[in-house]
């Protein structure tokens, strides 16, 4: 099994989230715990004793709300990173946030550091306002939008992750021309997925996959408008249909390394850290631990690495689109059915294979244009 | 540059996927793709992927169509934006 290097670090400031997304899949967002500057020191320590780096770490914050901690904090977990890691790797600072918080300080830290800024958007207010709500119940929609021209005044430029769920399915139209109004260059979907404390999902209902290819049909037509935004399904999609093969670091250990805010790490699905599986909680370690090595951890807990090996192999012996993915998501996998051997679900079929089949059928249909206007080649005499 | 100076001469066929890509496909290859039916689109592609590792250029243009990248074979890693491992 192929092992790391990490590629991404995800690290759980804290839990607590200053809005209430009724979809969040964390159970804990009113513990204001925090990841401390001594967890992130032996943190960094360990990744650089055990050589598990490659030539590129992004270390993201995110599972909580970045922006509800003090901006000292970071400057000390942004010290520290660049002062262990530096010379072994390149090291950049991301953040997911909802950008209600967002004010000139954190502005200046994200220009200061070159801090890659995620916004969660989902589109246009009447539909972004339906699921993230306050602990009031407010719409966030116009404090999020607030921030996040905030940021875009500072020449900080955010991505936008945007949720899919059954009532956005209907609505390409207007989520295309609110980012474009609003100036965001990148954009993502997540399509709403039952996992964690979210236990069920919008998208679970008959025809779902028909609607999800409709939307990403539709929304792909619009990206060929010249400054049409970036969208990373399309990006994600074409790579898959035209390279030659696919790694997916959501079954690889250690190409994903997820660190609570208690300094308790995993590694595979981040959406996995600490939930219940089998009986116990997923966790491989803490950082902590003067006895603990992430190898060691990997030994210890290989009855999760064994089955998400049989999980990957059942996918790679069913699975048409399995050489355009790598293997599926185990924590969709346990979610949906119980145990990481299985191969199929739900994001399989409306993340991953939806958004190729479209982009196939999208190519097919513009050889089959293009064709039908070229002229046939004479005959040779 | 235009996207019809991206164009081989003869044998190929050019389309514009999105506002920022362009594929030119071999004459044969586009041909078995848009006689392909839809469901079997995904696989008529990935067998000419998968065969002919210079089968389908890729070149990635800017909004005012002037080339930034082109790319002969298809590991696509020329394309990377950087930004995938950051969304979870």
């Amino acid at each position: 099994m192929k092992l790391g290097p990490v590629e991404l670090l995800i690290l759980q400031g804290t839990p607590f989230c200053n809005i209430d997304c009724s979809y969040c899949y964390l159970s804990d967002r009113g513990d204001r715990s925090r990841l401390s500057v001594a967890t992130v020191r032996r943190l960094a320590e360990r990744l650089s004793e055990e050589a598990l780096l490659g030539p590129g770490l992004e270390v993201l914050w995110h599972s909580g709300e970045p922006l509800t901690l003090p901006i000292g904090l970071y400057e000390s977990y942004f010290a520290i990173l660049r002062e262990r890691l530096g010379a072994e790797t390149a090291v950049r600072f991301s953040v997911q946030t909802n950008a209600v918080l967002v004010n000139q300080a954190w502005c200046n830290l994200f220009r200061q550091y070159e801090v890659k800024v995620g916004v969660s958007l989902d589109g246009p207010g009447f539909l972004h306002d339906r699921y993230r709500r306050d602990r009031r119940g407010r719409g966030t929609h116009d404090a999020a939008l607030a921030g996040l021209r905030l940021l875009q005044r500072n020449g900080v430029k955010p991505h936008a992750i945007c949720v899919l769920t059954r009532e956005s399915l209907r609505f390409p139209d207007a989520i295309f021309d609110f980012f474009q109004q609003v100036g965001i260059e990148t954009v993502c979907f997540n399509l709403e997925e039952a996992e964690g404390a979210h236990t069920s999902t919008s998208l679970q209902y008959d025809d779902v996959a028909e609607d999800v290819r409709s939307f990403f049909g539709r929304y792909f037509e619009f990206l060929d408008r010249k400054g049409a935004h970036w969208l990373r399904e399309h990006d994600t999609a074409m790579r898959a249909l035209m390279s030659r093969s696919h790694t997916n670091s959501l079954v690889t250990p250690y190409s994903i390394i997820t660190v609570g805010w208690n300094g308790d790490y995993s590694t595979f699905s981040p959406e996995l850290h600490n939930q219940p599986v089998g009986g116990e909680r997923f966790v491989f370690g803490s950082v902590h631990d003067p006895q603990d090595t992430f190898l060691g951890a990997l030994q210890r807990r290989k009855q999760w690495l064994e089955s998400i090996a049989v999980g990957v192999q059942a996918c790679r012996d069913s699975c048409r689109y399995f050489d355009m993915c790598g293997g599926g998501t185990p924590s969709n996998k346990v979610c949906e059915h119980g145990t990481f051997e299985a191969s199929e679900t739900l994001k399989c079929r409306l993340a991953t294979q939806a958004p190729i089949d479209m982009m196939a059928r999208r190519i097919q249909s513009q050889l089959r244009s293009t064709l039908s206007k070229t002229p046939a080649p004479m005959p040779t005499p | 540059m235009d996207l019809q100076d991206i164009a081989t001469a003869g044998s190929a066929v050019v389309v514009a996927v999105g506002s920022t890509l362009v594929l030119t496909v071999p004459m044969a290859t586009a041909t078995e793709v848009a006689n392909a039916t839809e469901a079997h689109a995904v696989q008529v592609l990935r067998h000419a992927v998968l065969q002919a590792s210079d089968s389908i250029r890729m070149t990635l243009v800017d909004d005012q169509d002037r080339v930034v990248v082109a790319q002969f074979d298809n590991t696509f890693e020329k394309f990377k934006k950087d930004f995938d491992k950051a969304v979870v």
